[in-house]
């Protein structure tokens, strides 16, 4: 798989983005497109089990999007990241800064 | 898998697996997939070596350095390390990068508002992954050795 796949779903007041494939140079745009479309309207949780790799083309969309979303008073969470997201999460050295619960029912009300 | 080749080699020692790589829209899955064959990683290994390795491509593509040309990629075992070997033909800007490593270890990641980038996250995160990380401009042959 080359590119991204990003499933939207609604649940509550949360907008869901599951991710599927991996998020490098090439395919970031489009979770950057769907986060930029989402942030401001909704609670965001972006599902990351099916993340296959990550560079810091996608770290840094995920950062930024969390920015966003605190700067205005909005949710954002990653979900259940795969363990490969999880340890590029990690190796950034401020893994803190990302809030992650395990699966969809952790998701605050 | 369009890389151009793919050669397994096994001493008494060490275990080396080569591939050729050519920049186009698979270079990443070709990556993967040839990590993904190295069956002597561990899991955790297999993981570093896809991020650290995915992370060196996206930036030898961002800054040019690949082209049209081959970025030849060498992962050998040894008994306490795993090395992971990147060779690209030479590039001014690559030869500049490495001048000012010093330097760009110092800087702290930050955040481009112009290009809602972070500049320096890549290199934090490969650092911290890997137990060394050598950067060697040549005359003919630029090169990343990196040791986990």
């Amino acid at each position: 798989m080359t590119g991204i796949s990003v499933e939207v779903t609604d649940k509550g007041s949360w907008k869901i983005l599951g991710i599927h494939g991996p998020i490098n140079s090439y395919s970031y745009n489009e979770l950057q497109e769907k986060t930029m479309e989402y942030i401001g309207k909704f609670d965001i949780a972006v599902d990351l089990s099916g993340v296959t790799s990550m560079t810091s083309s996608g770290i840094g969309v995920l950062l930024a999007a969390i920015e966003d979303a605190e700067a205005i008073g909005k949710k954002f969470i990653i979900v259940s990241p795969s363990e490969i997201a999880r340890l590029a999460i990690e190796s950034t050295g401020f893994a803190e800064r990302f809030p992650t619960v395990d699966s969809m029912k952790d998701l605050p009300a | 898998m369009t890389a151009a080749a793919m050669s397994f080699e096994q001493t008494d020692l060490r275990l080396r697996l080569r591939i050729k790589l050519f920049q186009n829209l698979n270079i990443f899955t070709n990556y993967d997939s040839f990590i993904n064959s190295a069956a002597f990683l561990s899991e955790e290994d297999r993981n570093r070596l896809l991020i650290i390795g995915n992370e060196t491509i996206d930036n030898l593509i961002t800054h040019s350095e690949i082209g049209l040309n081959e970025l030849n990629i060498v992962l050998c075992k040894r008994k306490n390390e795993i090395q992971l070997s990147f060779f690209v033909q030479s590039q001014t800007s690559f030869r500049i990068f490495t001048k000012n490593i010093k330097n760009v270890y110092k800087k702290e990641i930050f955040f481009c508002e112009k290009d809602r980038r972070w500049h320096g996250l890549g290199l934090k995160m490969c650092t911290n992954l890997a137990r060394e990380i050598h950067f060697r401009p040549g005359t003919q042959i630029d090169c990343i050795f990196i040791i986990i």
